[in-house]
Parts: C-alpha cells; sequence; structure tokens
C-alpha cells in the first residue's frame, strides 16, 4: 500500500504538467537544445505510463567504525566508501545538548576530546601507488578483489571510567568483503549492464529515426513550400542552441500536437530501455553484501585495550532502504582489573529522504534507526537505540546529526542519552566536485 | 532524471561536410569508467557502433570516423551518440570535423554527468555539401 502511495505521489509530482493535451509550450520554449526539447516530451508521456524513480546508495559507510566510542555510527556496513574517506565525530555536543534532549540527565566527562578515522580501500591505495584515477575502466576492471578489502586508521576518544586512561586510543580496522553483490564486476551484474546496452541501443536508433521524422515534420510547417535547399538550410540553422528558442515558438499548437504524437508511437523504445535500467539499477543496488572485519583500539601502557571481530550483512529492502545486521565478539584487555568478553548484535534500517542528482553530486538526506544489544562478562547487558540524519553539505561533505539513548552510562560514556555531531568526508567525491 | 550537461562547444544541430573534398567526421568520447554504455546510431543506418565493439572495452576514451566510406554518405542523416549512466557517471563528446589536411574545426564539445538511471542524448543533421 505505502508502495502504491509513493508511486503515485511520483506521478503526480513527474506529472505535473503533463495532463494536458498539447505539449507545454512555455516548456518548449525554454528548451535549449533539441534533444533536451525532445527528451522533455517524451519524459512527459512516459510519465503518463507510470514508471518508476531512482535512488541512491544507503550502503557505504563514511563515519568512525562503531567500536569508536565517539562514532555517529552505531551499526557498521559491510563496505567501506568506494575509495577513501574521513569522518570526523569532532562535536563536543554532550553538555547543553545533551541536557537539551534529557532533561534531568547527570553531568558527564567534559574532557572527553573528538576523534577521527580515515578509510581507505586496498583499491584506492593501489590506484594512489599507480598514479591512476580510482575510475579508470581497465584499473577498476583488473582489480576487482582489492575493492573488497578497506583499512581504518584513527584516534578514538579515551575516558578513565571505561578505558582507565584519557589519552586517546588509536583506532586500527579492517573489513574483508565477502560476498561483494554490488560490484559490476559480478556474473549477474554484467549481464544487468549487458541488457542495459542492449536497452541503449534500441532507444538509439529508434531515437535518431523518431528525431528525423519530428525535424522534417517542423520543417514542413514552416516551410510548405520549402525545397531541398531550405530543407538543408533549415537543418543546418533551426535546431541550433541559439535559434531552437524561435523555431519551437514558431510552431503552431497543430504541429506540437501532431509531434507529441508522432513521439508516441515511438515510446515503447524509451519505456523498455528506462525499465531495463531501474531494473538494473535495483539489482545491483540491493544485492547482498557480507563482510567480516577487525576492528581494535589500543590505548596506552594504562589504558584498556578493545578488539572487536565482526560479521557485517547488508541487503537492500528496496531502492531507498538498506537493512544492515552486525554480529560481533567482543574483548576488553583490561590492565586493572579482570578482561571483559563478549557478544554484540546490531541492526539498522538507512532510509534515503531525498534523491542524489548525480553519481558524483551530494548524497541524499538519510534517516537511519539503529539499535545494539551488548554482553559481557562482568557486566549487566548494555542496550543502545540510535537515529540519525546525516545531511548532505556539499558534494562529498555530510553532517551526521544523532541522537543516542542507552539503558547504562559505560555505553555511551557519559549519560544515558545524549546527540552527537559528526562530519564525514568523501574525498574522491570531494575532488570530482572540484573537477 | 538530471542529467548535467555542459557545452564547451555548442552543438550547432546541423554540420555541412564536404565530402568530396575529402572530409570527415572524427568523433571522441571520454569516460569516467568504470563501464561505458553508449550507442552511436545514424536515422539511415540505425545502430552503427556500440561500446562492447571496441576491442579494449571498457576503456577511457573511445574514437571512430564517419564519412570515410562512401557507403556512409547520405544527405540529411541525423547521427546522435545515446549515453547512459547506470556503471559510468561522466562522459565528454567531441566531434571535429577533418580535411585530408587533418582536424579543420571541432563541431561540437559537451561534457555530461548523471546518476545512475539517467540517460541523455546528442544529435545533429549532416548535409552533404
Amino acid at each position: 500500500m505505502k508502495t502504491q502511495v509513493f508511486v503515485l505521489a511520483f506521478v503526480i509530482t513527474c506529472c505535473g504538467s503533463a495532463g494536458a493535451q498539447t505539449p507545454d509550450v512555455c516548456a518548449t520554449s525554454n528548451a535549449t537544445t533539441f534533444d533536451g526539447w525532445v527528451q522533455s516530451l517524451i519524459d512527459s508521456v512516459i510519465c503518463k505510463q507510470q514508471v518508476g524513480e531512482n535512488g541512491k546508495g544507503s550502503d557505504r559507510q563514511k563515519e568512525s567504525p562503531s567500536a569508536d566510542p565517539r562514532s555517529t555510527s552505531l551499526v557498521d556496513q559491510s563496505s567501506a566508501t568506494d575509495f577513501f574517506s574521513v569522518a570526523a565525530n569532532v562535536i563536543p555536543v554532550s553538555q547543553e545538548l545533551s541536557k537539551f534532549v534529557a532533561p534531568g540527565t547527570t553531568s558527564s566527562d567534559a574532557g572527553a576530546s573528538g576523534s577521527t578515522t580515515v578509510t581507505a580501500t586496498l583499491y584506492a591505495l593501489l590506484a594512489g601507488f599507480d598514479k591512476t584515477s580510482p575510475t579508470d575502466p581497465v584499473f577498476y576492471k583488473n582489480h576487482v578483489n582489492a575493492r573488497r578489502i578497506s583499512f581504518t586508521i584513527g584516534t578514538a576518544v579515551s575516558t578513565q571510567a571505561t578505558d582507565n586512561t584519557t589519552t586517546p586510543a588509536t583506532v586500527y580496522g579492517t573489513k574483508i568483503l565477502l560476498i561483494n553483490g554490488r560490484d559490476l564486476y559480478t556474473r549477474k551484474n554484467l549481464d544487468a549492464v549487458s541488457a542495459a546496452q542492449k536497452a541503449v541501443s534500441i532507444a538509439a536508433a529508434t531515437s535518431v529515426n523518431m528525431k528525423a521524422r519530428v525535424k522534417e515534420v517542423m520543417f514542413l510547417t514552416l516551410h510548405p513550400d520549402g525545397g531541398e535547399k531550405e530543407r538543408e538550410d533549415f537543418n543546418l540553422t533551426a535546431f541550433s542552441e541559439v535559434n531552437l528558442p524561435n523555431t519551437l515558438r514558431a510552431l503552431s499548437p497543430e504541429a506540437l500536437k501532431q509531434i507529441q504524437t508522432l513521439i508516441e508511437g515511438f515510446i515503447d523504445a524509451f519505456v523498455g530501455e528506462r525499465k531495463t535500467l531501474q531494473d538494473a539499477y535495483d539489482q545491483i543496488h540491493n544485492a547482498r553484501q557480507m563482510s567480516i572485519s577487525y576492528t581494535a583500539d589500543i590505548r596506552d601502557a594504562a589504558g584498556n585495550n578493545d578488539h572487536r571481530a565482526e560479521l557485517i550483512f547488508d541487503y537492500g529492502l528496496n531502492p531507498r532502504i538498506n537493512w544492515t545486521v552486525n554480529a560481533s565478539a567482543d574483548y576488553t584487555d583490561r590492565k586493572s582489573a579482570a578482561d571483559s568478553k563478549g557478544g554484540r548484535f546490531a541492526t539498522s534500517f538507512q532510509g534515503d529522504l531525498t534523491k542524489s542528482n548525480s553519481a558524483w553530486g551530494k548524497t541524499p538526506i538519510r534517516l537511519t534507526f539503529s539499535g545494539e544489544g551488548k554482553w559481557q562478562t562482568s557486566q549487566k547487558p548494555q542496550y543502545t537505540f540510535e537515529s540519525k540524519l546525516s545531511i548532505p553539505l556539499v558534494s562529498g561533505i555530510d553532517l551526521p546529526i544523532v541522537y543516542r539513548y542507552a539503558n547504562r552510562h559505560a555505553q555511551i560514556n557519559q549519560t544515558n542519552s545524549e546527540a552527537r555531531l559528526g562530519l564525514s568526508i568523501d574525498i574522491s567525491r570531494l575532488a570530482q566536485a572540484f573537477k | 532524471m538530471a542529467v548535467t550537461r555542459t557545452p564547451v562547444v555548442p552543438n550547432p544541430g546541423g554540420v555541412k561536410v564536404d565530402v568530396k573534398a575529402g572530409q570527415f567526421l572524427h568523433f571522441i568520447l571520454d569516460c569516467g569508467g568504470p563501464i561505458p554504455i553508449f550507442s552511436f546510431a545514424s536515422s539511415v543506418k540505425g545502430v552503427l557502433y556500440e561500446a562492447p565493439d571496441f576491442p579494449g572495452h571498457p576503456m577511457s576514451k573511445y574514437e571512430w570516423d564517419h564519412l570515410k566510406n562512401p557507403s556512409d554518405i547520405q544527405q540529411l542523416e541525423l547521427l546522435g551518440l545515446r549515453l547512459a549512466f547506470l556503471s559510468n557517471a561522466n562522459y565528454t563528446y567531441t566531434v571535429d570535423l577533418w580535411g585530408t589536411a587533418g582536424r579543420l574545426t571541432t563541431v561540437l564539445k559537451v561534457t555530461y554527468a548523471g546518476a545512475p538511471i539517467d540517460v541523455t542524448e546528442e544529435t545533429f543533421s549532416v548535409v552533404i555539401a
């Protein structure tokens, strides 16, 4: 039912001006290219046939690993960022903001500093050593397995109460993708790309045939007595970006309607192309991913060391919602007390609230709900719930805003609830924005 | 649909080619990777080239000629390059007019950036002089 409502809302938005009998003359006047103008007519016709829409991946982890107590990510995701990212959990939101969101909570350790981690895939490192662009097609094809492995290094905050030191820990981590259903170079995904190529070729052949006829309709409308010389001059001059607005304005409503009818006769190829691309995208985007990871927070001689070995599973429930499950074994090496061993289970749902406007543009606004249960020897169970809103500031830089509640203070080092702010930077995406 | 199209040399809509003087069109497609999806088609002959036709596909650069072969020559042929962004986010499309002595002019040059299910197309008519 929700899907039907969503599709209906999309169709209403998409088709806002498409219900008219003839194309919108104002819209045609604003077209800057002939291809753009024809595409707007194609979109208008397809929109009436209710096609789906796009989304963008919510499975890429750019925040610090969850083992970092200052991380804005409660649940780890199976794949790291495509190439290279930095996560800085820098904002000391604990005092005033925590009190604001959780009135009556007790005072907390104000001395806790922020933490920062850097994550890079082996692929990104190899591309760097090779001085090759990470998007180079040949390099990408030849280093499929290098995209399965990522490394994280950074610092994490330490508190006297839980870590026996206030010196920040050094974070080391690695992650290996065992199942990488979202890589293009799987047999299934290559088949989807091949199907997309076939659909694009069918649409290309249809499109040039259709556009040649559209141009002919326009010529016959504007030059009913024109000969071959006029036809050649018309094709050389009437469709330039400078002259196109005047050419379109000169068309009568009858001619526009004739063109729209012509396009309707060719629409199947474009509908097929769009469906094939959407299906291919959904197949790749929603595929399963499973990884194992190891993260260690290593502290000074007096401080406790935390180790976490983790199994992570991602699955796209639909193009906008990703589901992640973590199961981990945790070990705390204490210097002045008995060691602590235990397990952890966490799950999260990440939903995209907006669409991305470009593959290398800003990521969508993303809402995440997460829950974690942690059971360790000599400690009562710890349960934590988190909601996170990740807001893209510019292409490559996101601001995660987090509210976290825990049943015990140790889980969040401070009060039983707090708000957190962070900053995640995708270097590759940021660099692309400045190209 | 949200393709960002940035013309460096705007599409003229129509190109005059003096094939008797040895002129022809040279096409270059630069791709951001990892797997470009495109098709080059004629209103007269249908699909002329698609990405997998090129040895070495996927590549970062594809080049081909048109109107060098006399059988290609068709008056008022509409040529179109259709691009999909499913597995390649960025393209730069360049069309040069060449003569017997070398490159005469750049007919059009446009860069594109798109989201995964976007497609776009660039067409122009060929007027044989």
